[in-house]
């Protein structure tokens, strides 16, 4: 979880507050407060030192990313509209514009912009200048203390940081005519101005739909009324300090009466009440300026800063500048603040501000005063040796692995070769020469043994096949078939039977036809019956017998196949 | 000092070696703008957007070395398959090697029989000179290429490129029975020759019970050369 600290150095007192990411929110884990004290003879910038070391050393304070922010009056801030200005060319525009206008010269200054809107063509930027010499002496105070900002934002400008997590009170809406309007304030935004009233100033920003639209720094604050009080009541300015902590009211209705007993309070707050009235006036001035300058008049004042602690500040407000006005407070599902920093909001919100620039936040101050050559060069060194340490490990299991994919590889290969040509040599022995259709093969580029092989035991099995069939023809050739039958009828008719063949045709088919004489018809069928009994033949016929004219004999014909034939 | 020298340096006091810098600087950024970048952008994430990227880059760690393992197991897998089918053929070729020699043996003696049956043979003469060792005088002599609708062992085997088979036909007149199967044995009984009767007519003469004409078909083969 990613700690972030906001310091903001106040003229009063210097405020560091610790935020964390929740689930779905943020939550405030810690807030710092340490005063710094006006101690005559001493140099001021050496009390906030010794303030700020007080602050980390008392409290031990680790985060992850520190967020700050100068000082309003010293940095100049400026919107431009531009037209049809591309976004990369913004930051040479804004610097062209600043040059005819800059209270100083750019070569000393650090300059950041930001576009707040870009709407058809037309471009509203928001730029801020500051001299180099004091951010760099801002940059070495707290480098001194080990402190590395990451971001050096304008105290007012944070306030835009904060605006998504104020609480909502409705839309109220800006009563502004449409000729008044810009042509970027469209109808239904929400114009609000956040009055953040500290020690020495009191800064105005103006807000439109969350968006930035322009800010003023009065040089009036708590710290004014602290003197008016001292000056009214003829006291120091340490006494007028304690007085009015210690009275922390304020008294501006002009018919009210003091509750017995508390006269001297009454009279403190009356004085403060006179003071008030200057600064009041100052704010309505600021408004008119609002309103000439940007036609938006705000529908609602959010107070905060030290001095919006002063009991009945908002109900004073409210009545002289007759807007309605009221105290700065939080979403708290998506902000968490602890009770007991609840009761300090006005005076947290200014650090709460800063640190909430490093949560995303699409309307957030996109204003960094340390870039160019005081940018935070952050340390990677140890990220970067354990990420090397990894990719080298990994390129090394990787290596490994194709070295031993790569020598089992030419191994393999080199057996498999081998087996091929031992192959071929057998196959060209086997068969006397190497087939066409396996040369076809072998000529292929990457040819595999398994096809070359599959191949050679098909033409194999098939020229033993056929080899076989001829021999098995060959062996099953019968001999004499003529001869045989002749045998079998010699064999199968008694001696003293009489047959005189007349004719016999033994044939290659198969075929047989005997023809002969006999004595009688007896005889004949005799004979027939004998014919019919040999093994050799089948489908054995004999004609009708008949006996031949002129003649005692009677003459037969058989006619019958051989049961094998070649 | 030279920029060299301050990155010489740099790159001792960090630990990380010289020639690392460079490649230190294209992930980065020169001055860690790359990486800050990304570092924001992670941190700007929603908690559930940030365990994705978390989950996300491990799963895919994963999976990039369970991968590389699986395809070097794969590739191995694959050369190994290879090697044992070429083994596989080699074993196979010498079963079917002694099984086909056998074939062929066989087949070769056949060859040499027939060839061995057809060298130099006039069938006529032959016939003739048995038929002489007989007492018979053959005549008709007629030599013809065995018909074609007739069973031919050597027209369906490899061996029709050398031999075809042939039938001479020829008679024998006024002899008897006796002389017939005689003569019919005489001609299959050369074993060499491999002369087979396979057509034999005997025709009685008239009046005369003991004495027949006789046509013969024998057939042989004859070597295409």
């Amino acid at each position: 979880m990613q700690k972030i600290l906001g310091l903001d150095f106040g003229s009063y007192s210097i405020k560091a507050l610790e935020i964390t990411h929740t689930f779905n929110a943020y939550k405030v884990e810690r807030f710092y407060e340490v005063a710094v004290p006006e101690i005559e003879g001493l140099d001021p910038e050496l009390v906030e030192y010794t303030a700020i070391r007080q602050l980390f050393n008392e409290n031990s304070i680790e985060v992850d990313r520190i967020f700050t922010a100068m000082n309003g009056l010293m940095v100049s801030t400026r919107t431009f509209t531009f037209q049809n200005v591309k976004k990369r060319d913004v930051p040479l525009v804004v610097q062209n514009e600043l040059e005819t206008s800059a209270p100083f010269s750019l070569e000393e200054s650090i300059i950041d912009q930001q576009i707040l809107e870009s709407v058809n063509g037309t471009t509203n930027v928001l730029s801020a200048m500051c001299r180099k010499e004091n951010i760099e002496a801002f940059l070495n105070a707290l480098k001194e203390l080990e402190l590395e900002p990451k971001v050096i934002d304008v105290d007012y400008l944070t306030f835009m940081n904060i605006m998504p997590f104020v609480k909502s009170e409705g839309a109220l809406h800006t009563e502004v005519s449409e000729e008044n309007r810009l042509p970027i304030h469209d109808y239904g935004e929400d114009c609000k101005l956040i009055l953040d009233i500290g020690h020495m100033k009191t800064a105005m920003i103006l807000v439109n739909n969350n968006r930035f639209v322009s800010a003023r720094t009065i040089r009036m604050g708590g710290r004014y009324i602290t003197e008016m009080l001292a000056k009214g009541l003829d006291i120091t300015y340490g006494e007028a300090q304690r007085l009015k902590h210690a009275v922390s009211y304020l008294e501006y209705k002009p018919d009210a009466k003091p509750e017995p007993g508390r006269e001297q309070e009454f009279i403190v707050a009356q004085q403060m009440g006179l003071a008030a009235t200057d600064l009041v006036k100052e704010i309505i001035r600021t408004l008119h300026s609002f309103k000439a300058q940007e036609r938006l008049v705000p529908s609602q004042i959010l107070v905060t800063g030290g001095t919006a602690c002063i009991r009945n500040i908002v109900p004073f407000l409210n009545d002289s500048i007759e807007l309605p006005i009221k105290l700065m407070s939080f979403d708290t599902e998506r902000l968490m603040i602890e009770e007991n920093d609840e009761e300090r909001t006005p005076i947290l919100s200014q650090a709460l501000a800063i640190a909430l620039r490093g949560v995303p936040n699409k309307t957030q101050s996109q204003i960094n005063l340390r870039k160019g050559e005081l940018a935070l060069v952050g340390s990677y060194d140890a990220v970067f040796k354990q990420l090397s340490n990894i990719t080298l490990l990994a390129v090394g299991l990787i290596l490994c692995l194709a070295g031993s994919y790569g020598l089992r590889w030419w191994l393999y290969t080199d057996q498999i070769d081998a087996l091929k040509k031992q192959f071929q040599t057998e196959i060209k022995k086997t068969l006397a020469n190497e087939p066409q259709q396996l040369k076809n093969i072998a000529a292929e580029r990457n040819w595999t043994l398994k096809r070359y092989s599959d191949k050679a035991f098909q033409l194999m099995d098939e020229d033993s096949k056929q080899k076989k069939i001829a021999i098995e023809s060959f062996i099953g050739m019968k001999s004499a078939v003529p001869l045989k039958v002749l045998k079998d009828l010699s064999e199968t008719v008694d001696k003293t039977m009489t047959l005189d063949l007349t004719n016999f045709h033994g044939r290659s088919s198969g075929a047989v036809t005997i023809e002969g004489e006999t004595v009688d018809l007896a005889a004949a069928d005799k004979i027939e019956t004998l014919v019919k009994n040999i093994q050799s033949l089948q489908g054995v016929k004999m004609n009708d017998p008949e006996r031949i004219p002129g003649s005692d004999k009677v003459k037969f014909s058989i006619s019958a196949n051989i049961k094998e034939v070649n | 000092m030279s920029t060299d020298t301050a990155e010489l340096q740099e790159g001792s006091q960090s630990g990380i070696p010289r020639w690392l810098l460079p490649v230190r600087e294209f992930i980065f950024g020169k001055q860690n703008e790359r990486i800050e970048y990304f570092m924001d952008s992670y941190f700007k994430l929603p908690p559930e957007g940030r365990t994705a990227v978390v989950a996300g880059g491990i799963l895919l760690a994963i999976l990039l070395v369970l991968g590389f393992i699986a395809l070097y197991l794969s590739a191995l897998s694959g050369l190994q398959a290879r090697l044992d089918e070429s083994f596989l053929a080699v074993n196979k070729l010498r079963v079917k090697q002694v099984e086909y020699a056998i074939t062929k043996k066989k087949f070769d003696e056949l060859d040499k029989r027939i060839e061995d049956a057809t060298q130099g043979m006039q069938i006529f003469s032959l016939l003739e000179e048995k038929a002489k060792s007989l007492e018979l005088q053959i005549s008709g002599n007629n030599k013809n290429d065995k018909p074609s609708n007739e069973k031919d062992f050597v027209r369906e085997s490899p061996l029709k490129d050398k031999y075809k088979a042939t039938r001479a036909e020829f008679r024998v007149s006024n002899v008897s029975l006796r002389k017939i199967i005689d003569f019919v044995v005489a001609i299959e009984s050369d074993n060499k020759k491999l002369l087979r009767v396979n057509d034999l007519r005997i025709k009685g003469l008239y009046q005369n019970k003991l004495f027949f004409d006789a046509s013969f078909g024998v057939d042989g083969f004859e070597s295409k050369k």
